[in-house]
């Protein structure tokens, strides 16, 4: 027998609550400040991850592993193969694995959890040891262990010691020293910031059931951009990153290369990217 | 923050409070109401939910400068927020998140004609929603408890209006699920 979930959920509806006036927002408000003026101030602990060596306890608090995953996607999207394999991720065939969590590191850093949890998946699916211990940090900044345990169950990485424990504990590890040391260096690269302004403009939505993200024409323009940019006398135009607001549509000439749409994703491959995003459901 | 007197003690005066940032005035009147109604429903009643959620915004405005400078600023208020709404519930003694006992307070309930029925099948799926991913959860309380459009849920949550999308389609996938194996086990019972 088919559920009807959609009448289900309907059932759920309560009851409105009674208004709430600007009134009693301002009047609430004062209380508030009242409250704060009333008591000492909070010293500052070391539980804000930002301002001290936290314990080990505190690394392990939401907020210290959306820190380590910022630290991580920093890590992978700057290392020298980072850009090549951007650009082998064509529309006409399956995306490569490691260009997708690239990708998602990219989308994570521009504040696109939802589509850099789509392109891990799809990652970790083509068995990126890396994207499914992505996919563990994010779940884990989100409260959600369970979901986080299974992707870490699947993150098969060569083990550093003989226990599988003890292997983890030295990746936290190791990525609390890194999102530590973060606070000492200077701004991420400028290339690097570059992509992380521009390309969630280049990736949009196919399929207005599933909302695929996918890139566009703009995505493999900005990568031979920058790819021509790099390659001496080229003679390529780039737009310079203080132009740009962030996530604003990028307008760098096209570079070379016949222009790619978002329909011209294979039919295929958007069917296979559609079941991925429809069997992981976490 | 300057070092406060600690002027109750000595004088008996309250010092005089400071006046919140405009920012911050700006964000407790786009996000107050929406906390209010989901504190009510967790808490019972509106003056538990007041006092939980002045407390929330208390947390907040005593470390607004560091708020702003995080990610995701509406995220981590919605976040502060459940986690005062949760330590207030657990010291009243109420479990800490939307659960069967909200089925008495649904529109459904209060208007049909058979409650108890109306009831049982009301509170059977608050308990399938409780058992969602917190994200999720939280989406589908938004969404269809109290009626939130995806652009309010987004804005409530700090994601986007495809992630919530996004959530929404898991969520529901999931919860047909459970409903499916219910039915087909209710089937086999009656054979």
């Amino acid at each position: 027998m088919t559920v009807d979930i959609d009448f289900l959920l309907s059932r759920v509806r309560m009851v409105p609550m009674s208004p709430y006036t600007d009134q009693e927002i301002a009047a609430a408000e004062e209380r508030i400040a009242i409250r704060v003026a009333a008591h000492t101030p909070e010293t500052r602990s070391n539980s804000d991850p930002d301002m001290a060596l936290p314990s080990p306890e505190e690394c392990r608090t939401p907020e210290s592993r959306a820190l380590s995953l910022r630290s991580l996607c920093e890590a992978f999207i700057t290392r020298p193969e980072a850009l090549s394999s951007l650009r082998e991720f064509v529309a006409d065939a399956m995306p490569e694995p490691r260009g997708a969590r690239v990708l998602g590191g990219i989308l994570y850093l521009a504040h696109c959890e939802d589509s850099a949890r789509f392109w891990w998946q799809y990652a970790a699916g083509a068995s990126d040891a890396l994207a499914s211990y992505c996919l563990y940090l994010h779940h884990r900044s989100l409260g959600e262990k369970a979901e986080a345990d299974w992707w870490l169950d699947h993150a098969s990485f060569t083990p550093a010691t003989l226990s599988t424990k003890a292997t983890r504990l030295e990746i936290d590890l190791a990525l609390h020293v890194l999102t530590s040391m973060r606070r000492w260096r200077p701004q991420l690269p400028e290339r690097a910031q570059f992509l992380i302004q521009c390309v969630p403009a280049a990736v949009g939505f196919v399929d207005d059931d599933l909302e695929l993200p996918l890139p566009d024409c703009d995505f493999v323009e900005l990568i031979e951009s920058i790819v021509g940019e790099e390659t001496p006398g080229a003679g390529k135009q780039r737009v310079g990153v203080e132009h740009l607001s962030p996530r604003a549509k990028c307008s760098a000439p096209p570079a070379y290369g016949s222009r790619r749409t978002r329909g011209e994703w294979a039919l295929p491959v958007q069917d296979a990217l559609r079941d991925c995003e429809e069997t992981v459901s976490c | 923050m300057t070092q406060e007197e600690p002027s109750l003690r000595q004088s008996g005066h309250p010092p005089a409070p400071e006046r919140p940032p405009l920012d911050f005035s700006a964000f407790h009147q786009m996000h107050r109401p929406k906390y209010i109604r989901w504190a009510e429903r967790v808490l019972g009643c509106r003056a538990y939910a007041e006092d939980a959620v002045d407390e929330a915004f208390e947390r907040l405005l005593r470390r607004w400068d560091e708020v702003l400078k995080k990610e995701n600023p509406a995220a981590y208020a919605w976040a502060t927020m459940k986690n005062c709404v949760c330590s207030h519930a657990r010291s009243r003694r109420r479990r800490a998140d939307l659960t069967e006992g909200a089925a008495f307070d649904t529109i459904a309930v209060r208007e049909a004609g058979d409650s108890i029925g109306e009831l049982e099948q009301t509170m059977s799926v608050f308990a399938a929603i409780s058992e969602l991913p917190e994200r999720q959860r939280d989406v589908i309380a938004l969404r269809y408890c109290f009626d939130f459009s995806t652009a309010e849920t987004a804005q409530e949550l700090g994601i986007t209006e495809a992630g919530v999308r996004s959530h929404e389609r898991h969520a529901k996938k999931s919860l047909r699920g459970k409903f499916e194996v219910q039915s087909r086990k209710e089937g086999q019972e009656q054979r």
